[in-house]
C-alpha cells in the first residue's frame, strides 16, 4: 500500500470548516453534508474541505487535538512510555500534512504544530524500528502485539516485515519437514514441475 | 556441462528490468542442444540390455538436461511476456519504437491480442465502459496543470481540442492527460 | 510469491540458485559422459570420480531413492565456518561465501548425505542476527553502501523492498500526494537514450 492510498483513507475523517457561502444539504455518495450557512462552522470530510478551500469557499479550522500544548503533553507521554500511547487520531500524520498545508493561513501557530507532530512521528518511528528488530530477533514468540499504532506507521513496515517473517517461516518449515519421515519432493522434480503455482 | 547457454538467457533477464532485443542466436543454440541430446539418447536407449544397465544413468542425465533447457527457454519467454504486459499498463496501447523493435513477431501478436482483451473487458464494465488504467493513484482534483515536455500534436476531448507543443502550459482534466503524463509527453506541475 | 520458496518453475532466481555447483562423487557408472569431468580424459564417468555438478543435476541424481552420485555439503555450512557465524553473523561478508547462502541451505539438505548438520537452525539464527543489517541499511540512505556489499541476494531483495516502501514514504512526507509520475519504463528508456547520445 502506498502512503497516497493511506492518505486517501485518511481523507474520510471529518474536520470543521467555516464556509463563505450558504447552501442546503448536499447529497453525496458517501452521505449528506451540510446545510452550509455562511460563517457558521460545519463538519465535512477532509477531502471536501480541501476542495472547497482550493476554490476559496471556506476557512479550515484546526482539529481539536492540533494545539501546541496538547501536542507537547503527548510528546512527553510518548517519551515516558516504552510502548505506544494512544494518538488522538488514527491518521494523525496524514491529517496534519493535509490540513496544515492547505489551511496554513487559517490555523494559528502552524509551524509549532507542525514541528510537534513531526517530533511525535520521529519518536514513534524509532520505537517501531527497535520493536521490529527485537521481534525478529526473538522469534520464540510467534506474535507480537503493538497497540495504538496509526495507519501510516503500520504502512511503513508493510513492505519489509511480512516478507521477512515469510522467509523465517519457510526456513523453519524446511527444518521440520526434513526431520519427518517424508522428505520434501525436491529430488527429481526441480525442473519438471510445470504445473506449479507460478506468479 | 550442459545447459550453459540456457542459463545465459536467464542471466540476461536478471540484469535489467527492460525488454532487451530477443536473443535469437542463443535461443537457437539451446534448441540445437536439446535436439542433439535427444538424438544421443535415442541412440543409447537401444544399447540397454539386462546385463548392461549403465547407459540408463546417462539417459537420465541427458533427460534432466533437456528438461532444464526447456525450463530456461520457457522462463525467458514468460518473463518477457510479463514485462510486455507491464508496459501496456504503464504506457498505453501503443508501445514506443524503442521497445517494439526488440520484440519478435509472436510477442507483438500477443501484445495486440492482450490489448483487444483488455479493451473488451473495459467496455463491459458499467454502461459505457470504464478505463481502469486511469487513477493508478488516488486523484486529488479534477483538473491538473501540466507542462508539455515533448511535442504531441493535437489532443481532442469533450468537444475541445488543445495543441500540445513543447514548453506550453495547460489546465486539463485529469482523466485526459493521465496517460500522456505516464508516457512522458506531459509533466504534472504543482499549481 | 515468497522470496525464498524454492521449486518455483518460472522463477529466475530459482534457476540461478540451482546453477550453483556442489562437489560430488560418482557412485554408478555413466558411459559417454566423461567430458563432464574436466580433470580426467576418460570417455566414461566411472564410480569414484569426483566432479562439481550443478544443483539441478545433483538433486535429481542423488536422493533417498537413487544414488547415482553422492554430494557433499559446501564447506561454509560446516565446522569452522559455523563457528564464525555463531560468533558474529553480522560481521561476515556472507555475500563472498555464497550469494545464495539461504536458498542453497534450503535446497541442499535432502540431497547431501550428512544431514545432521542442522542447517535450517543455522540459517534461521544467521538470518535473525543479520536482519539488523537490513534495517540499518534502510535507515541510513547514504552510508548504506558499505553494509550492502556484504549482503546476500535474498537480503538485498528484502532491502530493496523495504527501501521502495521507505522512498514512497519519504516522498510523501516531503512533497505530499500531488504529482502523477512518468512511468519507470519511460525513465529507463530516456536514460538509455542519453547514454547512447
Amino acid at each position: 500500500m502506498e502512503p497516497s492510498e493511506v492518505e486517501f483513507l485518511g481523507e474520510k475523517k471529518m474536520v470543521s470548516i467555516v464556509p463563505h457561502f450558504s447552501s442546503g444539504i448536499i447529497h453525496l455518495i458517501s452521505g449528506p453534508v451540510g446545510p452550509f450557512r455562511a460563517n457558521l462552522p460545519v463538519k465535512v470530510p477532509i477531502w471536501l474541505a480541501l476542495n472547497l478551500k482550493q476554490q476559496q469557499k471556506c476557512r479550515i479550522l484546526a482539529q481539536d487535538w492540533m494545539d501546541t500544548e496538547n501536542l507537547n503533553e503527548l510528546i512527553e507521554k510518548e517519551k515516558g512510555e516504552k510502548l505506544f500511547t494512544e494518538m488522538p487520531s488514527d491518521h494523525f500524520m496524514d491529517e496534519a500534512q493535509m490540513l496544515l498545508t492547505a489551511g496554513a493561513d487559517d490555523i494559528p501557530d502552524v509551524d509549532n504544530i507542525r514541528t510537534a507532530v513531526k517530533d511525535i512521528w520521529d519518536l514513534r518511528n524509532a520505537k517501531l524500528r527497535s520493536s521490529v528488530i527485537a521481534f525478529v530477533k526473538n522469534q520464540g514468540s510467534t506474535y507480537a502485539k503493538l497497540d495504538h499504532l496509526t495507519a501510516m506507521e503500520i504502512n511503513s513496515i508493510r513492505s519489509l516485515l511480512p516478507e521477512t517473517l515469510n522467509v523465517m517461516l519457510q526456513i523453519e518449515e524446511s527444518g521440520k519437514s526434513s526431520t519427518s519421515t517424508e522428505s520434501q519432493q525436491f529430488s527429481s522434480t526441480l525442473d519438471t514441475t510445470h504445473s506449479q503455482n507460478q506468479s | 556441462m550442459f545447459c550453459r547457454d540456457a542459463v545465459k538467457l536467464v542471466a540476461e533477464l536478471n540484469q535489467t528490468e527492460d525488454i532487451k532485443p530477443f536473443n535469437e542466436a542463443v535461443f537457437r543454440q539451446v534448441l540445437e542442444e536439446v535436439q542433439s541430446l535427444f538424438e544421443e539418447n535415442s541412440k543409447d536407449v537401444n544399447t540397454i540390455t539386462e546385463d548392461n544397465t549403465a547407459p540408463k544413468n546417462t539417459l537420465l542425465v541427458r533427460h534432466y538436461a533437456m528438461n532444464r533447457n526447456k525450463r530456461c527457454l520457457l522462463t525467458y519467454l514468460f518473463h518477457r511476456m510479463r514485462r510486455l504486459r507491464q508496459a501496456r499498463w504503464e504506457l498505453g496501447s501503443i508501445i514506443p519504437p524503442e521497445i517494439s523493435k526488440n520484440l519478435i513477431k509472436p510477442e507483438a501478436q500477443w501484445f495486440h491480442n492482450y490489448n483487444k482483451s483488455l479493451a473488451t473487458y473495459m467496455r463491459t464494465i458499467g454502461e459505457d465502459g470504464l478505463n481502469i488504467l486511469n487513477d493508478i493513484q488516488p486523484p486529488k482534483s479534477l483538473y491538473i496543470e501540466v507542462r508539455c515536455i515533448q511535442d504531441y500534436g493535437r489532443l481532442e476531448f469533450d468537444g475541445q481540442s488543445v495543441m500540445l507543443k513543447k514548453n506550453t502550459y495547460h489546465l486539463l482534466p485529469r482523466s485526459e492527460c493521465e496517460s500522456l503524463i505516464r508516457q512522458g509527453y506531459l509533466e504534472h506541475v504543482s499549481s | 510469491m515468497s522470496l525464498i520458496q524454492p521449486n518455483q518453475y518460472f522463477s529466475i532466481k530459482d534457476i540461478l540458485v540451482t546453477e550453483e555447483r556442489v562437489s560430488s562423487e560418482v557412485r554408478q557408472p555413466m558411459p559417454n559422459l566423461g567430458f563432464l569431468c574436466s580433470s580426467s580424459k576418460k570417455e566414461h564417468l566411472d564410480p569414484g570420480s569426483k566432479l562439481d555438478i550443478p544443483v539441478w543435476l545433483a538433486s535429481s541424481l542423488s536422493s533417498k531413492h537413487k544414488s547415482i552420485v553422492s554430494c557433499e555439503l559446501p564447506r561454509f555450512y560446516k565446522d569452522s565456518y559455523k563457528e564464525i557465524l555463531h560468533a558474529d553473523a553480522c560481521a561476515v561478508e556472507l555475500n563472498k561465501w555464497n550469494q545464495y547462502f539461504y536458498e542453497l541451505g534450503l535446497i541442499l539438505p535432502p540431497i547431501v548425505k550428512d544431514d545432521n548438520q542442522q542447517i535450517p537452525e543455522l540459517l534461521l539464527e544467521v538470518f535473525k542476527s543479520r536482519f539488523r543489517l537490513i534495517m540499518d541499511c534502510e535507515q541510513s540512505v547514504f552510508g548504506a553502501h558499505s553494509i550492502q556489499v556484504q549482503l546476500t541476494a535474498l537480503e538485498k531483495q528484502l532491502l530493496k523492498q523495504g527501501n521502495q516502501g521507505k522512498m514512497l514514504l519519504i516522498n510523501w512526507l516531503n512533497k505530499g500526494v500531488k504529482h502523477i509520475q512518468t512511468s519507470d519504463v519511460v525513465d529507463n528508456l530516456r536514460k538509455r537514450k542519453r547514454m547512447e547520445v
